[in-house]
């Protein structure tokens, strides 16, 4: 196979440089939005995960974990676990709550936790206790490092002062983090008593479909998600705000890429005429000038997409100091599908300019 | 016809657009199996164009080319291009070396287009360089070479493909006489050598002198003074 097209971009190194960080800009917005999107993602998830709660029970009306609407009395609880297949029902409420810090209020979303809680305990703890005593507080880590907070410190949340008992990770949602106190407590804050915003039910094995059904035939005033469905209203959830935001942002980097990769490629072309000429002169057909077109478009996207991926993990690292709120979360297949999503741009982008390349005709290498 | 014989009859060539332009008219022509032919003529004569034609290049208005025994004119675009590749060689007067490309890999371009592999290719493109005086300058861009030693490069990239029919436009122009003797020897030596024909456009009368056969051409049609004394049947027939 010919490969002078490869030989073109390596050899004409402010051309490919150019063209390159124009790939690798676009690919680090797009991964770096991916990124963020899947960070909040697994920050709203990996709690509901970690619970462990087969099915989760709120006021009727309410879907997901971000928007509760309305209470269920904690006294509910021997009700609950009076239905077939449930083995155990732990009351949780939950409300946003803004906290004062040093330059201003931040709003967490405050979880209260029943005395002895086992399932709604957040799991991935970096320092401290995973369980809050009374007048206690456990807070996510971005959020700690952000307010410059450790263990043993102190923060007010809703004019009321806490004792940082740990913190904990993956509790991060980007516009919000979570934050664990005790369910007495939050009651305090909120003015209210015996009321809880969901009920973590733990079902026996193979029963969450069924416990559901029993619970919605019980009560009207009550809606049960299985854990798969609640996960799923709270992905939508996150994806509803995020997903046209980081589809537009996704388009336009592809666009601008796509844009840099048609205006370097096609200058080359215009540039190398005689050559495209040439080669069609000593044999080459359509196909080889085509191809010779498309390597220099490739090489320069498939450089340009791994120096984004690059700059991205740089980025990656620094984020924590500089904007801990923002997790990024970068798997390998979307590393994967961003090389691939800028070889596909790329190769749009050289389309023009390879069409101009094979209607050269390889008489103009005879004119001089 | 033998197998590398070259045929023109009555061929023309008008470039159509606003004002059309004939660049050939009527030409007949037939240049036999290893010969070393000089088309000569004044800037603007056609010579070009009939070199382009005879390379399939371009396509006559009027007219039949044959090569090999096969009528050229009547080929698709696709065979064209297979016999292009199994046939025919360029020289061009400003060498056309691709300027990012080393010698070697110059040379080895049309070998690689050809679909031979990169490695085989590299080392038919060294071996010819080496026989061509020019197995130390390689690894040299054109840039790094004198005009003689890029007209070495592009003839080595000429004769690599072993080509039945050599077509050079102006290939010593560029050139001082000496260089130019050297370049006309190589492309003479292809053709004693290899049996292949060579049909070189020139301005330079000092090479009519090593023709086996001298072609004139004036206003697009071929010109019975021009020709080396060769015996041609009418002001536009002429058989080398």
């Amino acid at each position: 196979m010919i490969l002078l097209g490869f030989h073109y971009a390596l050899r004409e190194r402010t051309r490919f440089a150019l063209t390159a960080a124009g790939v690798a800009a676009a690919v680090l917005l797009t991964v770096f939005l991916v990124g963020v999107y899947r960070g909040a993602t697994r920050g709203s998830l990996s709690y509901i995960e970690g619970t462990g709660a087969d099915v989760w029970v709120g006021r009727r009306g309410t879907w997901n974990l971000l928007r509760a609407g309305g209470m269920i009395p904690v006294k509910a609880k021997p009700l609950l676990e009076e239905i077939r297949g449930v083995v155990s029902a732990e009351p949780i409420l939950e409300s946003l709550l803004p906290a004062k810090l040093s330059d201003g209020r931040r709003t967490l979303l405050a979880i209260g936790l029943p005395a002895g809680a086992s399932l709604s305990r957040p799991r991935h703890i970096e320092a401290g206790r995973a369980m809050p005593r009374r007048g206690e507080i456990v807070l996510d880590r971005a959020f700690a490092h952000r307010a410059g907070l450790h263990v043993g410190d102190r923060v007010e949340l809703a004019d009321r002062t806490f004792r940082i008992a740990g913190i904990s990770r993956e509790t991060n949602l980007l516009v919000t983090q979570y934050a664990f106190l005790r369910r007495e407590d939050l009651e305090s804050l909120l003015g209210v008593e015996g009321q809880a915003t969901f009920f973590l039910l733990r079902v026996r094995h193979g029963e969450s479909h069924a416990v559901v059904k029993r619970l919605e035939r019980r009560s009207r005033l009550i809606a049960a998600f299985d854990r798969a469905t609640f996960l799923e209203n709270n992905h939508r959830e996150i994806a509803s705000g995020f997903l046209p935001v980081l589809a537009a942002m996704a388009l336009i980097g592809l666009s601008i890429g796509a844009a840099v990769v048609a205006l370097m490629t096609y200058t080359a072309v215009l540039e190398k005429r005689g050559d495209y000429a040439l080669i069609g002169a000593l044999g080459g057909g359509e196909g080889s000038r085509f191809l010779v077109v498309m390597q220099q478009s490739l090489a320069a996207a498939v450089a340009g997409a791994l120096a984004g991926l690059v700059l991205l993990h740089v980025i990656g690292r620094l984020l924590p100091s500089m904007a801990p709120e923002v997790e990024l979360v970068v798997e390998p297949w979307v590393a994967a599908a961003a090389i691939l999503g800028a070889l596909v741009t790329a190769a749009i982008g050289a389309l023009v300019p390879a069409g101009i390349a094979t209607s050269v005709a390889p008489m103009e290498a005879l004119r001089r | 016809m033998s197998a590398c014989t070259l045929r023109f009859e009555g061929v023309g060539k008008v470039y159509a657009g606003a004002v059309s332009c004939r660049a050939l008219h009527d030409v007949s022509l037939e240049v036999g199996c290893g010969t070393f032919n000089v088309i000569q003529g004044p800037s603007g004569s056609g010579k070009t164009t009939l070199l382009a034609i005879a390379g399939g290049l371009e396509r006559p208005t009027t007219g039949r080319v044959w090569l090999s025994e096969r009528e050229i004119t009547l080929l698709p675009a696709r065979q064209l291009l297979e016999l292009r590749r199994a046939e025919l060689a360029f020289v061009f007067q400003d060498f056309k070396l691709i300027d990012i490309l080393t010698a070697e890999e110059n040379v080895a371009l049309p070998l690689e287009l050809r679909g031979v592999r990169a490695r085989s290719a590299r080392e038919r493109s060294r071996a010819m360089l080496d026989r061509l005086g020019l197995g130390c300058r390689i690894s040299r861009r054109p840039r790094e070479l004198s005009g003689g030693e890029k007209q070495r490069v592009a003839i080595a990239r000429a004769l690599v493909t072993e080509p039945r029919l050599i077509l050079a436009d102006e290939p010593t122009a560029n050139l001082d006489w000496e260089t130019g003797s050297e370049v006309v020897e190589l492309l003479r030596g292809a053709t004693r050598e290899r049996g292949a024909t060579a049909i070189v456009v020139s301005h330079d009368s000092r090479l009519a002198l090593l023709a086996d056969h001298q072609i004139g051409i004036v206003d697009g049609a071929l010109h019975r003074n021009g020709s080396n004394g060769l015996p041609g049947d009418s002001p536009g027939r002429m058989k080398t």
